[in-house]
Formats: C-alpha cells, structure tokens, sequence
C-alpha cells in the first residue's frame, strides 16, 4: 500500500513536472513568463470560482427551476471539457503517457488508478469552478446540506469516463484519415461554446435544447442531487452512471495498455501498395513535364511530402470545412442568406483568405521546420536556396489554388449566394494576399525557423516573436488591397477596383522579389543558427 | 566471465509474434544463463525489436513462453510479471522517455517507480546524471536532448534500482566515442558482478568485443547462437562482420553491377 502510495505521488509529482516544463519551454516565453501565465490563468479561474460561490450562495426558492437548468448546462459543460481536453493535452505532451509505464514493475490496476487521478489533474479549471459550484451550494440555506456533497459522484464518473475515453480516442486517431476528422470533430466541439455565446442559438435549437428532458443524463442527473432533488431516482442512475463510468474506463485503458500499434498497421495494411499509390504518383509527377530539374524534382519532393504530413491534411482539411463551420454561422447566423453586412457580401473572399492563413502556418511561414530532417541538404546540394523557397512557393501556390476551388465548389453547393463575379474576386484577391504572404514566409522561414513536427495533427505552437510579428504583418499586407475595395467604392465599377487589384499584384510581385533575394542571403549567412534552430525540440534532424 | 548456471536470465521456448500475414519472430527458443553478456544480433527487419518488446512486456506474444530469472512472463500471472520486471533495467527504444522531463527529473521518476524513496532516488540520480556527462545539459528537456544523450539518459534510468538483469535496445546508437567506451567499460563491470546483459545492436565491433554468447536472428528465426568461438567453427580469423554476413546470407553485387559508377 504505501509503495503504491508512493508510485502514485512520484507520478502526480511527474505529470506536474511536465505540465510546468511545458509552460516554461522557451516557445511559450521562457521560465519566468511560462511561470507568471500559468499564475494568471489559474487566478482567473479561481475568482471565476469565487464569483460562482457568491452568486450560487444568493439564489432563492423561486428561481428553483431555472437554476437547475443553469446547473445542468454547466454541469454539461463540464462533462464536455473533462472529456475532450485530456485528449489535447496527450496530443500536446502535456499529459504523462501511462502506457509507457506498463515495463516498470507497476500492476495494472494501480496503473489505472494513477490514470484516473492524472484526469484530475488534466481538468484543474473545472475542478475549481465544481469547487465554487460546491461553495455556492452549501452556503446556500434553500439546499440541504448534504446535498452539494454529492457533486463527488460526479467528478468521480468524469474521471473514470475520462480515462477510457482518452484511450479509445487515442487509439482512433492512430488511423490514417479517420484522425483528421475526429480532431476536426474537437475542434468544433471546443470552440462551439465560444460560437454560441458570439452568436446566440437559433430560436428553434434554443427551444429544442431547453424543452429537451436532461434530467436522466449525468449531467441532469448530477445537478438535480446536488440540489437535493428526486432522490428516489437522481441516487441510484448517478450510481449506475458511476459505475458504468468505471467499467468503461477500466476496459478502454486495458485495451489500450495492451494496443500493439504494429500489429494495427500490419492489420490495416500500411506500408502495402495500394491501387490509390499508381495515381498519387502519376498526380504528384505533374511538375516534371513543366520544370527543369532541380525545381522539378523540388516541387514533386514538397507535392509528396505536404500531401504524406498529418498536420498539413489537418490544416487543409480545415480551411474547406472548419473555415466554413467558423464564419458560415458569423456571416448568415442573424440576418439570413440575404445579409448585406461586409461578411456576408464578401464570403468566399473572407472565407478564402481565412483558410490561406491557416495553410500559411504549415506551407509559408515557417518551410524549413516541417521539413527538417531535409532542411541540412538544401544547404550541401548544389542547388541554390532560392530555388528550394521558389519550389516550396510553387507547391504552396498549387495546394492553395486546389483549396480555392474546394471552398468554392463547397459554397456552391451549399447554395450560398455566390455570383460569378463574386468567385472571380475571392480568386484574385487571394492570389494577391497570398503573394504577399509567400514573401513573407520566406522571410520568416530564413529568419525565425522553428522545429515541428509535421506528422502531429494538433502541436501548432509556433514562436511567439514570430506570432507577433505576424499580427502586425496582416493588417499591413491588407492595406493595399483594401485599396482596391476604397476605389470600387468611390467610382462605383468593377474597372477600378480590378485595375488597383493589378496594381497591387505589381506591388505584391515586387515585394516577393525583394524578399526572396533577401531571404537567400540570410539563409546563406544565418545557416548555422537555422539548422541550430531546426535541431531543436522535438528529436535531432538528419536521422 | 562468472556465468552463474543456477536459474535462466532468460528463457523463450518457440516464441512467436505474428503481424497481419508476416511473422516477424518466428518460434523463437533462448537461452541466456546468468551473469552472461548476451548479444542479439540480425539484419534491419529480422525481429530483434519485436523481440526485446516482447522480453520488455511491451508486446504481447502470439505464441510461446517467455520466462526472466525464473519467473514465468504471463498475462495470467501479473505477479510474477512484476516480481520480474523489479529485477530488470531497461534501454527501450526512445518513444519510452518523457520528453517533457528534465534528465534528472526522469532518472529520478524511473527511481521512484522502482520502488526507492524519494530522497534515494533524487540521490542516485544526481550521482547517475554526473556520471553520465548529462550534469551540463541543466534545465535541458529530454525533448532537446540529441540521440546520443537520450540513450545515457535511458542507461542512467535503468541503473538506478541495481537490476540483475538489463534489457537494451541498440544502447550505443548515436553515443559518441568517449560516451560509448564509459557505457561499455560499466557494462563489463556489471556483468563481472554478476548482472546479466542482453542487447541488441548493429555495431559489431561492440558485440565482438563485449558479448560472452551471440545469436543472430535472420527473418524472425534464429540462425546461430554460441559463443564467438562455437560460432567461428575453427576458423579463427573470421571476424564477427564475416560471420555475420556468412549467416544471414551473403550479398552478391558489386560496384561493377553500377556500370556507370
């Protein structure tokens, strides 16, 4: 017993070793600056917790009813968080992985248990907030006092749950393709809060969701006890819950103790030729009846490897569909699809450019780092950087054009009110954005190169002072082409602002040539800081 | 070398591991006495990983027994698992680490899962740190450490509760000339105080030099096992590379197959 008292607190002890290692990297600002966010954060949540302790402390027998759906809602919330976070912070190497503990002399059922208590601490936010909650209750002389005890039942089935569905998310996301979806899935899941206190629910949902019984989920279930309600049935389905949760939890991390990854590729016939190589191949050999070598064998290097990178689908996938999912509700949500704000006409521009932004990160800013263990040879083979950057623009321009046209074909199918005129304006306004933001990604990949892993989905962490430098390089590089919707506006013709639009390509295309005569000799004088900075982080490049 | 006859390092009896339609060991049979410097040798691809795995508990095997210093390896008995896996240090493969550890934070945290109170552990880990050269890396995550000081590490970590017996996956990958020959020079201590190693690795000269007994695995069979002598069959000028490439089959090309090399 005492042994295992003393293994689990070495593993609590290491999970927050990692959680303050993580936030003190120097990404995330240092030491001190990870130490003094952390500091804020937590405080925050804390006075969120106290402010939940007041309010809650105050509610009277009148508004009962509508309390208890409050309740129910932020129990709701809380659930969604317990169950999708630690799945983030796995992906993110902020959760100790406890599968990598099953070679030390640990039983398994203390194993799980150590699983179990690392939920709690994957989810300190709610465990404050369920703290307040707590406060707010029993400070409360309407509720009886053993009431709010009972919100242990219900972390207890969060963690338990929590472990098994860590597991079984885990496990199917190591399948190629379904991965994309289900952190796509998350996503959406994570900022769906954030959309709904932006926009409102649709009047029909609204009503849906209030008038929809929650009272035998186990979230309806967890706020009904806590408030000393239906006894008869709120005790025991929060102990079947509970129980479920622990079974659950106890055959997902047993199955995913025991997963063999290489039995699963082997199963699921990785590795193997498939009909779809014979194509990929014929698509990915399209630049070498356009270019000479090198440039060809460049682009058809960077087509393959972009298409074979886990956080470039993520990302691409992303702009079609997340982009969408984003702004369709923004852009429609209130006044339908015959809105004429400045969102709603511009959609597909606004939409397109988003979603350059977002393949930026992966494509533009930042070329070396996804590619590194390549990066050493660009500067040994006797090709000229400069035409490593122009093949890793012409890919980028390629995968950029394909998006174009999905978002394009996407909004047309949906039936959104997009003319012709429209689409030929979001291609060419993106066009020129994008030349913008080729120039400069390839300053930033020669001046602010990071590491990264391209087969992790979720890991996008990018360098602060270079993220800083790109919030103030947006609103720079949209100046000239707002130029252009300004001269639509005061002559009132397509003529003007097509003729601006040129103009500002003129502009844009001089810029990528100074940049990347710029970003050539700095990427010949800073070689050995960018490969020192490329050999950082995640494993040692040139493997 | 004192190679004690009592009770098997360890013992595989037809050991099997099955990947889709490939075996990637195939009725694997071993057996590595006690306080024996064991080298397990075989071309990229022949099972060695998949082998060690299975000795590491990592893997499940498809078929065949696996029983470490006398304990019987069985998902239907845990305890004796465990009881085994007390007396054994490990050099996995790199995915085992914890990137987001500092390298003492880790030897210590292995320590502690050992079983050594706390303050031994922070103990033995600062000296183990020291002595592998990782003192200098500071506030270094295992995340920035190279390949070569990822495996010091690991071997730090798998010194740490004085195991009898050491389970290493290509431990001298990437260590540089003056890490390697400290790693070695301890290992031969190790073995002469009667610790049992049993590792893999493709470097040669290493096992040539080291290993009391070698196996050579070759598409998850094993091909050969004895001592370097038993093995040479009386020739004795065959180095272990000859022997090697003897066993798993030799190549026949040459620069001249590239005509216009």
């Amino acid at each position: 017993m005492a042994l295992m008292q003393s293994r689990g607190a070495a593993i609590l002890w290491a999970q927050w070793r990692t959680i303050l290692n993580f936030y003190r990297k120097p990404q995330m600002g240092g030491y001190w600056v990870g130490t003094i966010v952390m500091a804020i954060w937590y405080l925050m949540v804390a006075l969120g917790s106290a402010g939940i302790a007041v309010l809650l402390g105050r509610v009277r027998p009148s508004d009962f009813s509508s309390f208890e759906l409050v309740l129910t809602f932020g129990f709701l919330a809380a659930f969604l968080y317990w169950q999708v976070v630690p799945v983030f912070l796995a992906s993110t190497g902020m959760s100790i992985d406890t599968r990598k503990l099953m070679v030390y002399p640990v039983p398994e059922r203390e194993l799980f248990l150590i699983e179990v208590l690392l939920r709690f601490s994957t989810g300190i936010e709610v465990m404050l907030l369920l703290t307040g909650v707590f406060a707010g209750l029993i400070r409360n002389p309407e509720i009886p006092s053993w009431a709010p005890y009972t919100i242990v039942l219900f972390v207890a089935f969060n963690l338990y749950l929590s472990a098994g569905v860590k597991d079984l998310v885990g496990r199917v996301m190591e399948r190629r393709g379904i991965r994309e979806v289900v952190v796509l899935g998350l996503v959406v899941l994570m900022v769906s809060p954030q959309m709904v206190a932006m926009m409102g629910l649709p009047p029909g949902v609204r009503a849906a969701l209030v008038n929809f019984n929650q009272a035998l989920f186990p979230w309806g279930v967890a706020a009904g006890l806590a408030m000393g309600k239906k006894l008869a049935l709120n005790i025991p389905l929060s102990l079947i819950y509970l129980g479920v949760a622990i079974w659950f939890g106890r055959w997902q991390f047993h199955k995913g103790l025991h997963y063999d990854r290489d039995a699963a590729r082997a199963k699921s016939g990785h590795g193997g030729t498939t009909s779809g190589a014979n194509w990929s191949l014929w698509l990915f050999q399209w630049p070498r009846r356009l270019f000479q070598d090198p440039l060809a064998a460049l682009v058809e290097k960077e087509m393959q490897s972009l298409a074979r990178s886990s956080r470039f689908r993520l990302v691409f996938f992303m702009g079609f569909t997340f982009g969408l999912v984003v702004w369709l509700p923004l852009a429609f949500g209130r006044g339908g699809l015959n809105g004429r704000g400045p969102v709603e006409s511009n959609f597909l521009t606004w939409i397109s450019v988003y979603s350059v932004m977002m393949l930026g990160e992966v494509a533009l800013f930042n070329s070396f780092g996804f590619d590194r263990t390549a990066a050493q040879l660009y500067w040994i083979a006797p090709v000229r950087i400069r035409t490593v950057l122009v093949a890793k623009n012409i890919t980028a321009s390629v995968y950029i054009f394909l998006e174009l046209t999905i978002i394009t074909i996407v909004c047309l199918v949906l039936r959104l009110p997009i003319s012709t005129w429209k689409i030929v304006e979001a291609f060419a306004v993106t066009i020129v954005l994008a030349v913008f933001f080729t120039a400069l990604g390839n300053l930033g990949t020669v001046y602010y190169p990071r590491a990264a892993n391209p087969q992790n989905s979720w890991r996008s962490r990018g360098g602060s002072k270079f993220q800083l430098w790109m919030l103030l390089a947006y609103p720079v590089l949209g100046i000239p082409v707002s130029l252009a919707y300004l001269a639509r506006y005061a002559f009132e013709t397509q003529v003007a602002f097509y003729v601006v639009l040129a103009m500002v390509l003129c502009l844009a295309a001089t810029f990528y040539y100074v940049a990347i005569e710029t970003a050539e000799g700095v990427a010949i004088e800073r070689r050995e800081k960018i490969l020192t900075a490329l050999n950082q982080g995640e494993g040692p490049i040139g493997v | 070398m004192a190679i004690i006859q009592k009770v098997l390092a360890i013992e595989t009896n037809n050991l099997r591991k099955i990947y889709g339609a490939k075996a990637a060991v195939d009725g694997l049979s071993l057996a590595v006495p006690q306080g024996c410097f064991y080298g397990f040798l075989g071309p990229n691809g022949a099972g060695k990983t998949t082998t060690i795995k299975m000795l590491m508990g990592v893997a499940q095997p498809t078929s065949g027994e696996i029983s470490l210093l006398g304990e019987q390896i069985n998902p239907s008995q845990p305890e004796a698992g465990l009881r085994a896996r007390q007396k054994i240090g490990l050099v996995p493969d790199e995915t085992l680490l914890f990137d987001n550890l500092t390298g003492p934070e880790y030897v210590e945290f292995i320590g502690r899962m050992y079983g050594l109170d706390r303050r031994m552990a922070a103990e033995r880990a600062k000296e183990l740190i020291e002595f592998f050269e990782l003192s200098s890396a500071g506030r270094k995550l295992i995340a920035e450490y190279s390949k070569g000081m990822r495996k010091r590490v690991a071997m730090a970590a798998a010194l740490i509760h004085r195991p009898q017996l050491f389970l290493m996956d290509e431990p001298f990958e990437g260590v540089d000339a003056v890490g390697a020959r400290l790693m070695k020079d301890l290992l031969l201590d190790l073995v002469k105080a009667g610790a049992t190693i049993f590792l893999t690795s493709h470097v040669l000269e290493v096992v040539e030099r080291l290993c009391d007994r070698i196996a050579i695995i070759h598409e998850g069979r094993l091909v050969a096992e004895g001592t370097l002598d038993e093995l040479r069959q009386g020739s004795e000028s065959e180095t272990l590379e000859d022997l090697f490439v003897r066993t798993v089959g030799e190549h026949n090309r040459s620069a001249s197959d590239l005509s216009w090399l």
